[in-house]
Order: C-alpha cells, then sequence, then structure tokens
C-alpha cells in the first residue's frame, strides 16, 4: 500500500511538472502523450520490475538461504512465484487506482493518448523480456552477498542510472541523442523504456526487431551469468548454526 | 541546555561508526557525488525540453536542486534513520529503553540514529550555492541570506514533526512496512518549485507534507527574496503543524506497551 502512495505521488508529481512545461512539445511528444507516458508506467513499474533484492540479500547474509539449499526446491523459482503472487495481489488494487485514474483525466480533459494499434506481437515479447531483465539483473546483484558482505552499494549504483537510462524518470528521447544511441546496447533499456516505446508506437518495425534482439541477448548474458554466479556461490557459501 | 550538550557525544559516536568502515564510507562518497550530477543531468535534460516549468527557468532549478540538497541531506542524516528506528523499536519492544531517559524521547532517538555521511552532501551544498550564485550573477543580500537560513530551520524542523507523527501510528499498528520509501518520495517533492502544484495541491505539499519550506520557498527567497511578513506567517503555520503533530505524538505513545524486553 505504501508503495502505492509512494507511486501516485510520483505519477502527481511528473503530471503537474509537465503540465506546467513552458514548451508544448517535449523530447517529441505532445503533452497529452507525456502525460499518458507517465500513467502507463506506472503500471508497467509496478508489474515489470521484479526486484527482490533486499529479502534476498538478507537471506543469504543470515543464512536463511541453507533451508533452500537443503531441500529439493529452486531457490530461483521459488522467489519467481513470490514475485508473482505478490505482483498479482497488486495489480488487483492498481486496477482499481488506474480506473479512477482514467476518469479524472478524462474529466480534467487530459485523456492519455493509447495508440489502438499496439505492436500486440512485439509486446507479448516486450513484456516477459522486461521481467526477466529485470529478474536476472537483481539476481546477479544479489547472489553477489555470495561473497561480499556488503552488496547494497551495487543495487545503489544500479539505480543511480536506470531512473534516467531506463526511462522511468523520463522518456529516453529527452536524453542526447548519442547517449540514446549508446544506451540502446546498454540494459537500462530493456527494463521499462523498450515496452513504453512499443505501446506509445515509437519504434518502427526494423527498430523494434533490432531492440527484441538485443533484449534477447542481454536476457542471454545476465541468464548465463546468473547460473554461473549461483554455481560457484552455492560453492563457496558456508553457514552455521542454522 | 541538555540536549545540545548530549549533542555532541552522540555527534562524536556517529562519527566513529561511519569511520568504522572507511571504504563503505568512501564509495558512498563516490557514489553520492555521482548520484548529485545525475540528479543535474536530468534537470538539464526536463528544461532542455521543456524550456520554463511553472515560471522557473533551469538557472533557478538547478539552484532548487542544490538548495533540496542542503535541506535534505540534513533530513537525512538525523530525521529519517529516526523515524525508521523508531517503528522498529516500537515494534520489537525495544522503546522502553529509550523511553526510561531524562530526555525527550525524539530527540534521543534522532541523536542516537543520525547517519552523518548525508552531511557530505550537507558540506558540499554550503559551498556549491554561494558558488553557483556568484556564477549566476545573482546577488543575495545578507538579509535575504537569514531568512533563507530561517525558512530552511522551520521547513526541517516541520517536516520532522509531521513524519515523527506519521511513524507514531506504529504505535497502532505494530508495524508500518516501508515507511522510508514513502518518506523520501515525499521528500523528494521538495526538489520541484511549489509553483507547479495547483493552489489545494500547493497548501498540502507546502503546510501539510510539508515539503515547501524545505527547498523551493528557501531557493525563492535567493532569488527574488520575500517580505518578513511571509517569513514569520511561515514560521506561524509550521509552529501549528509542530504543534497538532506532537500532540499526536504523545496520544499514541500513550497505547505503547512491551513486554520481557
Amino acid at each position: 500500500m505504501v508503495w502505492m502512495v509512494v507511486s501516485l505521488i510520483r505519477l502527481g508529481v511528473a503530471l503537474f511538472i509537465w503540465l506546467a512545461a513552458g514548451n508544448q512539445i517535449l523530447g517529441g511528444y505532445t503533452k497529452p502523450e507525456i502525460i499518458g507516458y507517465y500513467v502507463i508506467i506506472l503500471f508497467f513499474d509496478w508489474t515489470l520490475m521484479w526486484n527482490p533484492f533486499n529479502p534476498i540479500v538478507s537471506e543469504i547474509k543470515s543464512g536463511q538461504i541453507m533451508a533452500y539449499l537443503l531441500r529439493p526446491v529452486s531457490y530461483v523459482r521459488s522467489w519467481l512465484g513470490k514475485e508473482a503472487g505478490f505482483k498479482l495481489v497488486s495489480l488487483s488494487i492498481l486496477s482499481v487506482i488506474a480506473i479512477a485514474i482514467f476518469f479524472i483525466l478524462s474529466w480534467i480533459g487530459l485523456l492519455p493518448i493509447l495508440h489502438p494499434n499496439w505492436g500486440w506481437l512485439a509486446l507479448s515479447f516486450a513484456v516477459p523480456g522486461a521481467v526477466a531483465v529485470s529478474f536476472l539483473i537483481t539476481m546477479c546483484m544479489a547472489l553477489l552477498a555470495f561473497w561480499f558482505t556488503e552488496v547494497r552499494y551495487v543495487n545503489y549504483v544500479y539505480w543511480t542510472f536506470m531512473p534516467l537510462l531506463g526511462g522511468l524518470f523520463l522518456p529516453t528521447s529527452f536524453l542526447p541523442p548519442v547517449v540514446e544511441r549508446i544506451n540502446w546496447f546498454l540494459p537500462f533499456r530493456y527494463h521499462l523504456s523498450l515496452v513504453m516505446e512499443i505501446v506509445l508506437n515509437r519504434l518502427n518495425s526494423v527498430e523494434t526487431l533490432e531492440s527484441l534482439g538485443l533484449m534477447g541477448l542481454w536476457i542471454a548474458i545476465f541468464y548465463r551469468l546468473y547460473k554461473f554466479m549461483w554455481r560457484e556461490g552455492v560453492k563457496n557459501y558456508s553457514a552455521f548454526g542454522q | 541546555m541538555k540536549s545540545l550538550r548530549l549533542f555532541f557525544p552522540f555527534v562524536n559516536f556517529a562519527v566513529k561508526r561511519e569511520l568504522e568502515f572507511r571504504f563503505n564510507l568512501m564509495f558512498f562518497l563516490f557514489f553520492d557525488l555521482l548520484w548529485i550530477l545525475v540528479s543535474l543531468l536530468g534537470v538539464i535534460l526536463i528544461f532542455n525540453q521543456a524550456g520554463t516549468v511553472a515560471g522557473w527557468t533551469k538557472t533557478e532549478a538547478i539552484l532548487l536542486l542544490l538548495v533540496y540538497y542542503l535541506s535534505g541531506s540534513a533530513i537525512k542524516s538525523f530525521v529519517i534513520p529516526a523515524t525508521e528506528e523508531l517503528s522498529e523499536l516500537i515494534r520489537l519492544g525495544k522503546l522502553d529503553l529509550f523511553l526510561l531517559k531524562p530526555m525527550g524521547l525524539r530527540t534521543l532517538v534522532m541523536f542516537s540514529h543520525m547517519y552523518l555521511h548525508e552531511m557530505f552532501r550537507f558540506t558540499l551544498m554550503v559551498f556549491a550555492i554561494p558558488w553557483y550564485l556568484g556564477m549566476n550573477h545573482i546577488v543575495v543580500q545578507p538579509e535575504q541570506w537569514l531568512k533563507f537560513l530561517i525558512l530552511i530551520i522551520v521547513g526541517c524542523v516541520g517536516f520532522s514533526g509531521v513524519y515523527f507523527a506519521v511513524a507514531a501510528l506504529s504505535f497502532k499498528f505494530q508495524y508500518l512496512f516501508n515507511l522510508s520509501d514513502f518518506f523520501r518520495e515525499a521528500l523528494d517533492v521538495a526538489k520541484r518549485p511549489l509553483e507547479i502544484f495547483p493552489g489545494f495541491f500547493r497548501g498540502i505539499v507546502t503546510f501539510g507534507l510539508p515539503v515547501g519550506l524545505v527547498a523551493s520557498i528557501p531557493a525563492r527567497v535567493l532569488l527574488n527574496d520575500v517580505n518578513w511578513v511571509f517569513v514569520f506567517k511561515s514560521v506561524g503555520a509550521i509552529a501549528v503543524t509542530f504543534l497538532l503533530t506532537d500532540i499526536f505524538f504523545r496520544f499514541c505513545l500513550r497505547s505503547y506497551s512491551s513486554a520481557s524486553s
């Protein structure tokens, strides 16, 4: 509930900022489009960001992870299940808020512009891909706790860049062209920005395919890294008195 | 006076605690600097596209961000860790130890849980704000500085009052999960010009949350100055807010009970 209030505060502030903007076209978006961007990203932020970093680090540091290691259950799948359950419950609450926001925006004449010709096929790959990128990166960062006692700074560093380069804070089209192009090859874009670009019809078919390919590449890289880190980490790990 | 006397031994302890893990501290300070630069970049990107926001130019918005980091870092050093800890102490029944001490509960929790690494940002801003004003040829009179200082202190005091009151809900609900996320997000609102909010919301943001006095209004004082009547009105409004939150805190405290701690 607190996280939802936090998301709503974030959304409200973003809307007020852009409504107060002097220019009418912002980073290639009209004002209603940019408002639509922030309304939609609120939902994707909630549904696509699977980040159980702190609890995993805590379980490794405290030795509670032993309960999983000694039983015939997959640790990663158990966390996938927990996150899926959490997202499902929060999504049902969020749906109510979504309807309320929709009515408020239409009442004040700021109905977000949603393109009916969404690239559904591309989205059907991009949405689970974004979840995979988010979850695998989080796992890789959290598994560092097998070797180091203090890992929260890795997460801190990641989240320093993520809002700006991942499209959470601003659409990535606001970035200077060179940085935006470099960002295509970085994993940040594949958290949220790619999904948003597809939803708002900002990519042509070649760019969509190229982006999905790069997303797949990052998933493969982080999956291999996660497997490697898990194998070596468990080998290296010891916990006492559990 | 007693609180002030005790402040320094607590600071001494906090410094030693920070220096215990020096590499950790250095790492934090480096990435904290990076975080400030990324935030500045964010403001520049917004204003490159938007031109102005609610009448604020890019130069003014950067000053607002610097002022936010000045007061925000003080709040993040003293208030937020203490409010988080208060919730935890209540849940675990460890508050007894604090209640039995001959000192104000909130002051004691604040002193014993201050995180001074945030003060790096504060110190940086103490130098960065005058430098930035000078660089942009903005002349600030001593009287403006005085008003700025008063409003910053009032803003921080008001914020602490409200957030201790929110944390006091833990007396009723045992444990408020992720309260810190809420506090930090609410504080982040202070980074934005107050003028973006329409009338009703502006009142809420200024005196309800209350973050308007944390950065936006003090930054406005440096840029355009405000009259003393406004300063006194702000002091009065925050005093009322603080009084009400204090009553609420004491009311909630009455529900506290613990056993075997």
